[in-house]
């Protein structure tokens, strides 16, 4: 598919292996995050290193460490919470770096707002406030996702056309059936989902 | 964030040792998320983000992987009210958001028909008003919901981050430029309001709530790490700490 997926993935779900294939616990040090090389030039990686930095930095401050732990505790709902505050430290990243001329790529904001949003919820962990499960991870992804979708509409930021090119590639993917071999383990994962909110 | 698709089966080195993380099937699903919300245009332009999924999802068909992923997805995003109080609050428009939801979840449970033949072009039709028997709006769909017993506890609206004197301060020079803070946008359009009853609202969101540990995902317990807890990091005067190669200090 041309302009899709142009880059090769190391260390990731083989093809067609379920999600629990790439365990965390699998070749992990020190019980962190596998080792993985990434894929991305140097430039981008530096450009994702200082992303990720000053999301820590702003995350660390002594202040805010507190206050976004208060805010994760009196959250109701742990999803909500964790999608609140990342969004909130990835949206003053971004707005923070725009101010000094500097605007981060799509795929650094993405990559590094997941980033943020896992040391985010390690934070929660170590505090005691609370422990995510993968599937709270993931609609805290979603969560985040939406309101950062929102807030680029809102702003007037949003690439509808960028978004429509990519639609109907998968679109096609869809159809063709290339969309498992471009995203392993879509399908273990969500076959019957439809029918499951049909209810 | 434009073009996700291309950026997903991208690999940063990862700054940090967070113990839990996202797998890689997931960042997929949130980047099909993302994407087809961001193709479609709300009704009369006057919808939001889960308005664009909400169109999204009236257009596929069939059972498709990308018809699953999306509704998985949605499956998970759509806490009702719930969400709908984080959107409100932190976008300054008030708990409204939920009812987009409700709007979602009508047109996924409502039944999801005709193929997206040419989503792009603009050629598909435009959802039906709201409320008719085809909107898939929480009003027309109410038959399909499984009642509940009791209403879902509405979400309490968190904290504006957006003129908040939490993060000021925190922001202001991390890039050499002085805090930059988005206004907290324009009022939600007050067809949004229309869209659901409270009550339609919270019975969608209860019908989600059912909907979790449906099996869909395996549930995995992020491991502790071990490691120095914040408050013990930066406890007893310690002003910094080394944090994978990298040193964080007090503001």
């Amino acid at each position: 598919m041309p302009g899709l997926m142009q880059e090769q993935v190391p260390e990731q779900a083989p093809q067609g292996m379920p999600q629990e294939a790439v365990a965390p616990d699998a070749d992990t040090q020190e019980g962190g995050q596998p080792d993985i090389e990434g894929n991305v030039s140097p430039e981008e990686q530096a450009e994702y290193d200082q992303f990720v930095d000053k999301g820590l930095q702003l995350i660390y401050n002594e202040a805010m460490t507190d206050k976004i732990l208060e805010r994760l505790q009196a959250s109701e709902n742990p999803i909500e919470g964790l999608a609140n505050v990342t969004f909130m430290v990835v949206e003053k990243l971004v707005n923070s770096a725009k101010k000094s001329g500097k605007e981060f790529s799509g795929d650094v904001k993405f990559h590094g707002g997941v980033e943020i949003l896992e040391d985010i919820a390690n934070l929660a962990a170590e505090a005691g406030v609370h422990e995510y499960t993968e599937e709270e991870l993931e609609s805290s992804i979603y969560a985040t996702l939406d309101l950062y979708g929102e807030m680029e509409l809102k702003s007037g930021s949003h690439d509808q056309g960028a978004a429509q090119e990519d639609m109907a590639n998968l679109i096609q993917m869809d159809q063709d059936g290339s969309l498992e071999q471009e995203f392993p383990g879509l399908e273990n994962k969500f076959s019957g989902a439809k029918e499951k909110m049909n209810g | 964030m434009s073009g996700l698709m291309k950026s997903v089966k991208k690999v940063f080195r990862k700054v940090t040792k967070a113990v839990g993380k996202v797998a890689p099937v997931a960042l997929a699903a949130a980047a099909i998320f993302f994407t087809a919300a961001g193709a479609m245009s709300p009704a009369g332009g006057m919808g939001g983000w889960a308005e664009n999924v909400n169109s999204a999802i009236k257009k596929m068909a069939g059972t498709g992987i990308l018809a699953d992923t999306l509704a998985g997805a949605v499956t998970q995003a759509g806490y009702g009210a719930i969400i709908g109080g984080v959107g409100g609050a932190v976008m300054g428009k008030g708990a409204m958001k939920g009812a987009q939801y409700g709007s979602l979840a009508g047109a996924v449970t409502g039944g999801v028909t005709g193929y997206m033949t040419n989503p792009i072009s603009g050629s598909a039709s435009s959802p039906p008003p709201i409320g008719s028997a085809s909107s898939g709006s929480p009003i027309a769909t109410k038959s399909a919901i499984k009642p509940v017993g009791t209403l879902a506890k509405p979400a309490v609206a968190p904290v504006s981050w957006h003129d908040s004197r939490f993060t000021q301060g925190a922001t202001e020079g991390l890039f050499n430029g002085a805090g930059a803070f988005l206004s907290g946008g324009e009022e939600e359009a007050a067809n949004i309001a229309s869209l659901a009853k409270a009550e339609d609202r919270a019975a969608i969101s209860a019908n989600y709530t059912n909907l979790k540990g449906s099996g869909l995902l395996a549930n995995y317990q992020v491991p502790k790490s071990g490691g120095l807890s914040p408050k013990e990091r930066f406890g007893s005067g310690q002003t910094s700490f080394e944090w994978n190669g990298v040193r964080i200090a007090k503001v």
